[in-house]
C-alpha cells in the first residue's frame, strides 16, 4: 500500500472537487485528486457517461449570483448560462488555479476504509491502494437515478431523465413526463416543442418561480430587497408570484400544498408559457397503466409512447457505503463533516434553497482550515472535533421543510450561512475570497462572510 | 390583441366598481343641488332682485328647460356609450379640444364649488353654534368639513350616497314639514294665486329670478359622472337625471310658492328684503316653533356639507377621467384597489379645499362674502356653461342624423340649450347680484373659467401634435347598437351575382354574411380545404409548427362563434385551423365553396360587371368581385449586399415549417416581427447557434399580465388581481413587466406601444436571457459564410432566414386597376376600390387588434354596398364617399416609417369611423348575435399533432 498519509484524497473533479482542491492548495495542504471521467466538470460534462445533463439545461441561478468567489462568471454569459457555458466556466476555473495537473483522470474509486490508526485506505478500481490522512467525497449526488416502478403494465418506452439528452429523442412521440422538478419542467417543455403530445404528471402542487421578475433574474431581484423574516418572505414572495404570474390552477396545475420555500424551488418560466399555449398539458399523478394507456388520479386516461421519469436521484456514495448507508442525504456537520468518522468529509452533499457553489467553497475552506489546525493548532482542531460530534444547530431558518425524501436534510441557506459564519468566528478561521491571499488580504477578508454570493440557486 | 388606453379604461370599469343603484345616484345628485341651502340662500335674493311674487314661475320655467335638456341627454346616452361625462359628448360633437376645454372648466367649477361650500359650512356652522354660546373661528368648522369630505370621498361613492341620502331625506323632511305646517295654518292662502298672474310673473326682472332658479339646480347634471360606478348605467343615469330634475323642480316650485304664501303673498319681497338670510328661517320658526327652527338650522349646515361632499365627488371623478385620458397627470386616473374610488383625485380636491380655506383664514378674508360667494359663483357659472355646452352637443350630434326623433333629439335639447345659455348670460351680466358681493376680486374670479377653458384647448391641441396616440384615444365613445335597423327591414331580393375569391377567415366571413343577406354568389378556393394560411398543407402557407395565435381565445373568435373553452389561452395554428373549419361546418359554408378551383384572371367589363377565368378553364361573368386572397402569400425579400457570394443558404420564413429544419446549423433570423421572434425561438432550441437581427427597438408585449392573457385583461374581460390598478399608460406597464431590453442586447424601444404592430412574445426574451439566442443589430452584408452587422460584429452562419414579411398582391387582377402606394392598393376604408364600383377587397388591413372582428365589420361594408347597388338606396352617397372621402384612419398616430405600417389603421379611429358610417346608413353594429346559428355541434376534439 502506498503511504500518502501526509496527503488528503479528493474523490471527484466536479464543482465540489475543484473547490476543495483550490482550498487545500491555497493552504499548502497536499492532496491527490481522482476523477473517473476524462476531464473536470462533473455533471456539467454532457459527454461524461451517466451525466444527467440534457441539451436544454441551463443554470437556474443567474450568472450574477453564481460562480466561485474570486472567479466570477464571464460578463459575456447570458443571465442564465447554458450547461455548456457552465462547463466551460468550470474548466476555466480549473485552469485559472492550475488544478488539472494534480488530477488523475480516468480513475474511479472502489472503496474507502478507515484504518485503525485513523488514516484512510483508498482503493482504486485498478486495485491500487493508498493511505491518506483524510478523504473528501466530492463525487456528486446526481448519478444514481431514482426511478419508481411504473404502476400497472405500461408497454411503451420508459426512461429516466438522466437518459434524456435532446428533443430528437422524443420527436413525434406522445410523451408523458413524471415529476415536478426543474428537469421535469425542462424536458416537458422540450416535448412541447418536438413531441406529438406533451403531458406532465405531478402528484402534487408546487411553486414555480419564474426566471425573471420585471426583466431581472429572479435571484438578483430577490437579493435587491431587504432580507425579510422567513415567515414574511414566504408570504410576500408567494403573493407576488400569484399576482404577477397568476395561480397555477388556472393552467391545470395543482394548488401548491405547502408554503413557498418549503420545497426546493422550481425555477422555470417556460412551463407556464407552454401550458398557456396548449403545447403542454398538466395532469395529476398516475394511478395505473395498461398497454400504452396511462390513467391519472383525476380519472382521465391517455395513450403515450414514452414515459420519462424526472424523479430525481438517490444520494448514495457507492465507495463509502459503509459510512453512508442511507440513500438519503448523509448527516454531515454543516453539510461537510462526518459526525462519527474523523477525517471523512463531503463537499456537495447539501440540499438548500440557494446557490450551491459558494457553499461548496465554504465547506472546502472549513475542511482546509480544520486540517491546517490539525497540523499547527491541535487544541483548536480538538475543539472543532468536539463540535462535529455534538453540535446540532437548527439550520431550517424557521422554514418547515417538506417531509418528502427529497427534502431530507434540507437546510435554509441563510441559516446555514449565518451559523457557519459564527463557527468561522469561533474557530478563528477566515474565509478567503481570493485564491492566493497576501498577508494583507488575510485581515481584509477575515470579515468577509462565507456567504459571498448568497441567494443563488444552483441545480 | 393589444388595445390602447380606452381599453384600459374598460378594464377599469370592472364589475366590482359598479355598486350604485338608480336611487343612490339620485341621492348623490340631489344632495349636490343642496335643496335646503338653495331655498334659504336663493329665495330671498330672488324675491328681492327677481320677479318678486312670480318667483315660482321662474322655477317652473327652469324645471321645464332642464327637463328638455334631460330629454336630449337621455336620447344621446342611448346612442353614445361614454365612459366620461358631458365632455365625451362635447368632444364627439364639437371636437376634442372643445371637449377637453369643457372638462377643464368642469373641474375648476366643481372644485370651486367644493371649496366655496367648505367656507360656507364654516361660516354657517359658526353662526348656528354661536346661538348656543359656542364661539369657535369658522375655519375650525371648515377644517372639520375638509376631514369629513376627505374621509368619505376617499371611499366609494356608495358610502357617500348612503350618508348623503340620509341627510337629504332629513332636509326634505324639514321643508316638507314646513310646507305642511304652513298649508295647515294658512289653508289655500299658502298658495297665493297671484304668483301665477302675468303681472307678477313679469314684474321686476324675471331674468334674475331665472338665474337664481338655474343656480338652485346646479349639481343635478352630475349623475353622468357616476356612469362607471352604476350597475346599469344605460338605464339608471338618464332615469336618475329625470328623477332629480322632477323631484327638485316640484319641490322648489311648491316651496317657493308656500314661502311666499307664508310671508303674506305680495308682502313677501319686502319681508325678504328686511330679513335676508333669516327670511326663510323666521318663517320656519313661525310655522314650526323652535324645534323645527333648530332642526332646520342644523340641517342647513349639513346640507351645505352634503353639497360640498357631492360636488367634491363630481370634481374628483372629472379629474379621474382626465387622468385616465392623460390630459392631466396620469396618477389622478388611478382608482383605489379596495374602495374602487378615484382616491388620488379625491385627495387632490380635498387638498385644494383645505388649501383654499387655509389661505382665506390666513388672510382673514370673510368666509361668506369673500370666500364662499366668489368660489360658489365661479362654480355655478362654470356648471351652467357646461350644461349649455352639453345641450348644444346633443343638438349637433343629432342634427345630421336622418333617423332622429325631432322632438327628443333636436327640439328638446335645443330648448334646453337656449334656456341654459340665457341663464348663463344672465348669470354673467348679473354676476354681482348672484354673489351678492361688490368686491372687485370676487367679481374677477370667473375669469378663471376662461383660463381653464383655454388651457384645456391648448393641452388638447398640444397632445394632438406631440402624442397623437393619446389624443386619438381621448374621450373615446362608441355608438350603441340600435334596435331598429335596415337589416331588419324587408329582405331584398337580389338579382346580381357576386364572385368571392378565397376561403380563408375573411372569405368565410364574407360567405356567411352574403348567405345571411341572401345575396347569390359563387365562391372559389384554390386549395382543397378552407382555412387559408392556417392550413400548413396549403402550398405556400406561411405557417410553421410553433405558430400560435398572438391574440387570446377570449378576444379573437368570430362574432357569434366563440373559441372552444378547452382551447389554451393562445391557441396553436392547428387549433385555429380546426376552429375555422368548424366554423365553416357549423354555418354550412362547405356546401357553398368550390374547392380546388382557383381564379386565374378577373377582368372588369362595362356596366360594373366582371369576367372571371377559372383554373378549370371556365370563364364566367359576375356583377361584382370580392377578393379575399390573404396578405401573407408573397414573400417580401429585401436585397442583402453580398447575398450572391454567400456560401450558406438564404431562405424566406415562408419556407420554414419546423424547428427541426435548423438542426445542426448556425442560423441568422432577419426581422423582429411575430414570425421572426417565433422562428428565432425555434432556432434557439434547435439550431447550433441562433442570431436574431433587428433593425429597430421593438416593444415586446408579454402574452400574459398577472397570469392572464394580456389582451383579455386590457379589454376588461378579466379583472386585474385585487390590489392592482391599471394605469392609462400602456408603455409604462409593458416596460415594467418586461424590464430593460438592452440587458438582452436588444435596442431600446423607439416607438409607443400603439404605433407599431405589436410583437406579442415572451418566449424570445427568455431565450435571449439564456443565451440560446443572440440579438444582433441590422444586417449590413453577407460575405462568404459570415454575416456583418451594423455594429461591425461578424458571425459565421449557415442559414439566413428572412422573416421580412409579405407583399400585398392580387395575382388574378391587373395591378393597374388599382392605385398602389408603398406596396398597398388605395382602398376606401381598406375595402372599396375607389375606381371600380363592384370591386371589393378583404383583409388588406393591419390591425393592432384581433383581426376577425374587424373583418366582420369590413364584410358588412361590402354587404352594405351590395344592397345599395341592388336597391339604389344610398347608392350615390356611397359612390361619392368612395371617390372623395379620405379619412385619416391613423387617428393622428404616426405609424413607423416602414412599408408594413403603410396600411396600418388605428383601431379606435377605424372602429369609430365605421360605426358612424353604419349609423348614417342605418346598419346595425356586427356583434355576437349578428349571425344566429340554430345549434352548434360539439367542436372537433383536440387532436394530437399529426406528424409525418
Amino acid at each position: 500500500m502506498i503511504d500518502r498519509t501526509e496527503a488528503v484524497c479528493i474523490i471527484g473533479a466536479g464543482p465540489a472537487g475543484l473547490a476543495t482542491a483550490r482550498a487545500l492548495r491555497a493552504r499548502g495542504l497536499h492532496y491527490d485528486q481522482f476523477e473517473r471521467h476524462a476531464d473536470v466538470g462533473g455533471i456539467w460534462d454532457i459527454d461524461a457517461p451517466g451525466s444527467p445533463m440534457y441539451e436544454a439545461a441551463h443554470f437556474i441561478s443567474s450568472k450574477t449570483m453564481s460562480g466561485f468567489s474570486g472567479h466570477p462568471m464571464s460578463d459575456d454569459f447570458p443571465d442564465y448560462p447554458s450547461h455548456r457555458q457552465v462547463l466551460s466556466y468550470l474548466r476555466s476555473f480549473a485552469d485559472a488555479y492550475d488544478l488539472r495537473s494534480s488530477i488523475e483522470f480516468g480513475t474511479s474509486i472502489d472503496s474507502v476504509t478507515k484504518l485503525d490508526d485513523g488514516t484512510w485506505q483508498v482503493v482504486r478500481q485498478d486495485g491500487q491502494a493508498a493511505r491518506y490522512r483524510a478523504v473528501v467525497c466530492c463525487s456528486g449526488t446526481q448519478w444514481v437515478p431514482n426511478q419508481p416502478q411504473v404502476p400497472g403494465s405500461f408497454s411503451g418506452e420508459v426512461l429516466h431523465s438522466s437518459e434524456y439528452r435532446d428533443l430528437d429523442q422524443i420527436r413525434g412521440k406522445r410523451v408523458l413526463v413524471v415529476g415536478g422538478g426543474n428537469s421535469a419542467c425542462d424536458i416537458v417543455v422540450d416535448a412541447g416543442r418536438s413531441a406529438a403530445r406533451a403531458v406532465i404528471s405531478m402528484r402534487r402542487g408546487y411553486w414555480f418561480v419564474p426566471k425573471h421578475v420585471f426583466g431581472l433574474p429572479s435571484d438578483v431581484f430577490a437579493d435587491s430587497g431587504p432580507k425579510l423574516p422567513t415567515w414574511l418572505e414566504q408570504r410576500v414572495f408567494g403573493l407576488l408570484l400569484n399576482l404577477l404570474y397568476g395561480k397555477p390552477q388556472r393552467l391545470g396545475l395543482q394548488k401548491p400544498d405547502h408554503k413557498l420555500f418549503e420545497t426546493h424551488p422550481v425555477l422555470n418560466s417556460n412551463l407556464f408559457l407552454s401550458l398557456q399555449h396548449g403545447d403542454v398539458t398538466a395532469k395529476p399523478g398516475i394511478i395505473t397503466t395498461a398497454g400504452s394507456t396511462v390513467t391519472f388520479v383525476d380519472g382521465s386516461s391517455e395513450d403515450f409512447d414514452v414515459i420519462i421519469y424526472a424523479t430525481g436521484y438517490l444520494h448514495t456514495i457507492p465507495y463509502a457505503r459503509q459510512y453512508f448507508p442511507s440513500e438519503k442525504l448523509p448527516d454531515l456537520y454543516l453539510t461537510t463533516f462526518s459526525r462519527e468518522h474523523a477525517g471523512l468529509f463531503g463537499v456537495g452533499y447539501l440540499e438548500t434553497n440557494s446557490g450551491a457553489y459558494h457553499h461548496f467553497d465554504a465547506s472546502a475552506q472549513m475542511i482546509a482550515s480544520h486540517l491546517d489546525d490539525q497540523d499547527k493548532r491541535p487544541d483548536r482542531a480538538r475543539q472543532f472535533a468536539a463540535l462535529v460530534a455534538n453540535d446540532r444547530p437548527d439550520l431550517s431558518g424557521g422554514i418547515t421543510f417538506d417531509k418528502s425524501p427529497r427534502h431530507h436534510g434540507y437546510v435554509d441557506a441563510h441559516a446555514l450561512t449565518k451559523y457557519r459564519d459564527s463557527v468561522f468566528t469561533r474557530m478563528g478561521w477566515y474565509f478567503r475570497e481570493h485564491p492566493d491571499p497576501t498577508p494583507d488580504d488575510v485581515t481584509a477578508t477575515n470579515r468577509v462572510s462565507t456567504d459571498a454570493g448568497a441567494g443563488q440557486v444552483n441545480r | 390583441m393589444v388595445d390602447s388606453a380606452p381599453a384600459v379604461a374598460d378594464a377599469v370599469t370592472g364589475k366590482t366598481r359598479r355598486s350604485l343603484s338608480t336611487g343612490r345616484v339620485v341621492f348623490l345628485v340631489i344632495a349636490a343641488a343642496a335643496p335646503l341651502a338653495a331655498m334659504v340662500g336663493n329665495v330671498p335674493l330672488a324675491l328681492i332682485d327677481g320677479n318678486g311674487v312670480g318667483l315660482p314661475v321662474a322655477f317652473l320655467i327652469a324645471t321645464l328647460v332642464l327637463l328638455c335638456f334631460s330629454v336630449g341627454y337621455a336620447a344621446m346616452s342611448r346612442r353614445v356609450v361614454n365612459t366620461g361625462a358631458f365632455y365625451t359628448y362635447i368632444s364627439r360633437s364639437l371636437g376634442k379640444p372643445a371637449g377637453i376645454g369643457s372638462a377643464y372648466v368642469a373641474v375648476v367649477a366643481y372644485a370651486g364649488l367644493t371649496c366655496g361650500l367648505v367656507g360656507a359650512f364654516g361660516y354657517f356652522t359658526r353662526l348656528v353654534l354661536l346661538e348656543l354660546g359656542i364661539d369657535i373661528p369658522w375655519y375650525v368648522y371648515s377644517a372639520v368639513a375638509v376631514v369629513i369630505i376627505g374621509a368619505l370621498g376617499y371611499r366609494s361613492a356608495d358610502l357617500s350616497a348612503k350618508v348623503l341620502g340620509t341627510l337629504m331625506i332629513a332636509e326634505f323632511a324639514v321643508l316638507v314639514a314646513f310646507d305642511l305646517l304652513v298649508v295647515g295654518e294658512h289653508g289655500s292662502n299658502a298658495f297665493p294665486a297671484v304668483s301665477f298672474t302675468g303681472a307678477q310673473v313679469f314684474s321686476g326682472s324675471i331674468g334674475i329670478a331665472l338665474m337664481f332658479a338655474f343656480t338652485s339646480f346646479v349639481g343635478f347634471e352630475s349623475a353622468a359622472l357616476y356612469g362607471e360606478e352604476t350597475k346599469d348605467p344605460e338605464r339608471s343615469i338618464p332615469r336618475a337625471t329625470y328623477i332629480a330634475v322632477v323631484t327638485i323642480g316640484i319641490f322648489y316650485i311648491l316651496t317657493t310658492w308656500i314661502i311666499i304664501g307664508a310671508a303674506g303673498g305680495t308682502q313677501a319681497p319686502e319681508l325678504a328684503g328686511q330679513q335676508l338670510g333669516n327670511f326663510v328661517f323666521n318663517l320656519i320658526l313661525d310655522a314650526g316653533g323652535t324645534v323645527l327652527y333648530d332642526l332646520a338650522a342644523v340641517l342647513f349646515c349639513t346640507s351645505v356639507l352634503a353639497s360640498a361632499l357631492a360636488l367634491h365627488n363630481a370634481a374628483s371623478r372629472y379629474l379621474f377621467a382626465l387622468g385616465r385620458e392623460r390630459v392631466v397627470p396620469a396618477p389622478l386616473g388611478k382608482y383605489h384597489p379596495r374602495h374602487q374610488s378615484p382616491y388620488i383625485a379625491s385627495l387632490w380636491v380635498t387638498g385644494l379645499a383645505a388649501a383654499s380655506s387655509l389661505t382665506m383664514a390666513l388672510f382673514g378674508a370673510d368666509p361668506y362674502t369673500v370666500f364662499a360667494t366668489s368660489f360658489i359663483g365661479l362654480g355655478t357659472l362654470g356648471i351652467i356653461a357646461l350644461q349649455a355646452a352639453a345641450a348644444l352637443a346633443v343638438v349637433v350630434f343629432f342634427w345630421r342624423r336622418p333617423d332622429r326623433n325631432l322632438w327628443r333629439c333636436v327640439i328638446a335639447p335645443f330648448i334646453g340649450f337656449l334656456g341654459l345659455a340665457t341663464g348663463f348670460t344672465l348669470a354673467v351680466t348679473h354676476y354681482s347680484t348672484l354673489t351678492g358681493s361688490s368686491n372687485v376680486l370676487v367679481d374677477a374670479v370667473p375669469a378663471l373659467l376662461i383660463v381653464a377653458a383655454v388651457a384645456g384647448v391648448v393641452v388638447a391641441l398640444r397632445l394632438r401634435r406631440r402624442e397623437p396616440a393619446v389624443y386619438a384615444a381621448i374621450a373615446t365613445s362608441h355608438l350603441r347598437r340600435r334596435r331598429r335597423t335596415a337589416s331588419s327591414a324587408a329582405p331584398v331580393s337580389y338579382r346580381r351575382r357576386y364572385c368571392v375569391v378565397g376561403a380563408g377567415p375573411a372569405g368565410l366571413l364574407m360567405a356567411r354574411a352574403l348567405t345571411a343577406e341572401g345575396v347569390p354568389f359563387d365562391w372559389y378556393e384554390r386549395h382543397s380545404d378552407v382555412g387559408g394560411i392556417w392550413d400548413i398543407d396549403n402550398p405556400g402557407s406561411p405557417m410553421y409548427d410553433s405558430a400560435h395565435f398572438i391574440s387570446s381565445k377570449y378576444t379573437s373568435g368570430f362574432f357569434g362563434f366563440p373559441m372552444p373553452e378547452h382551447y389554451p389561452d393562445y391557441p396553436s395554428w392547428r387549433q385555429i385551423r380546426d376552429y375555422i373549419r368548424d366554423f365553416a361546418v357549423q354555418y354550412g359554408l362547405y356546401e357553398k365553396v368550390a374547392l380546388s378551383v382557383a381564379v386565374t384572371n378577373a377582368r372588369p367589363l362595362p356596366g360594373d360587371r366582371w369576367e372571371v377565368t377559372l383554373s378549370t378553364g371556365e370563364v364566367k361573368q359576375y356583377d361584382g368581385l370580392i377578393a379575399a386572397p390573404g396578405v401573407t402569400w408573397h414573400p417580401n425579400v429585401p436585397p442583402i449586399p453580398g447575398a450572391e457570394a454567400f456560401t450558406g443558404e438564404i431562405r424566406h420564413s415562408v419556407t420554414f415549417h419546423d424547428g427541426a429544419e435548423l438542426r445542426g446549423k448556425r442560423v441568422l433570423i432577419v426581422g423582429g416581427g411575430n414570425s421572426g421572434v417565433d422562428i428565432a425561438s425555434d432556432a434557439a432550441r434547435h439550431a447550433d447557434a441562433a442570431y436574431l437581427s433587428v433593425r429597430r427597438g421593438y416593444r415586446f408585449i408579454p402574452k400574459h399580465l398577472f397570469g392572464l392573457p394580456t389582451d383579455a385583461v386590457l379589454a376588461g374581460i378579466f379583472e386585474p388581481p385585487k390590489g392592482v390598478s391599471l394605469s392609462g399608460d400602456l408603455n409604462e406597464l409593458v416596460d415594467t413587466m418586461v424590464g430593460d431590453l438592452t440587458r438582452l442586447g436588444l435596442p431600446a424601444p423607439d416607438h409607443d406601444v400603439l404605433t407599431s404592430h405589436p410583437i406579442m412574445n415572451t418566449q424570445v426574451l427568455h431565450h435571449l436571457a439564456h443565451g440560446d439566442l443572440i440579438a444582433k443589430p441590422d444586417l449590413l452584408r453577407l460575405a462568404g459564410n459570415t454575416a456583418v452587422f451594423a455594429d461591425n460584429s461578424v458571425v459565421d452562419v449557415d442559414v439566413v432566414l428572412l422573416a421580412t414579411g409579405y407583399e400585398y398582391r392580387l395575382p388574378f387582377l391587373d395591378p393597374d386597376l388599382l392605385t398602389w402606394k408603398q406596396g398597398h392598393p388605395d382602398l376606401y376604408l381598406n375595402v372599396f376600390s375607389r375606381e371600380l364600383h363592384s370591386l371589393y377587397v378583404l383583409g388588406f388591413a393591419e390591425f393592432a387588434d384581433a383581426a376577425y372582428r374587424r373583418f366582420d365589420e369590413m364584410v358588412q361594408l361590402v354587404v352594405m354596398d351590395i344592397r345599395a347597388r341592388e336597391t339604389g338606396v344610398h347608392l350615390q352617397e356611397l359612390r361619392e364617399l368612395k371617390r372623395t372621402d379620405r379619412p385619416d384612419l391613423r387617428g393622428g398616430v404616426t405609424y413607423l416609417d416602414s412599408p408594413r405600417h403603410a396600411n396600418y389603421v388605428e383601431n379606435h379611429t377605424y372602429q369609430a369611423y365605421l360605426a358612424d358610417l353604419r349609423d348614417r346608413f342605418d346598419w346595425p353594429d356586427p356583434g355576437e348575435s349578428s349571425y344566429p346559428m340554430t345549434s352548434r355541434q360539439p367542436v372537433l376534439p383536440l387532436t394530437t399533432k399529426e406528424r409525418p
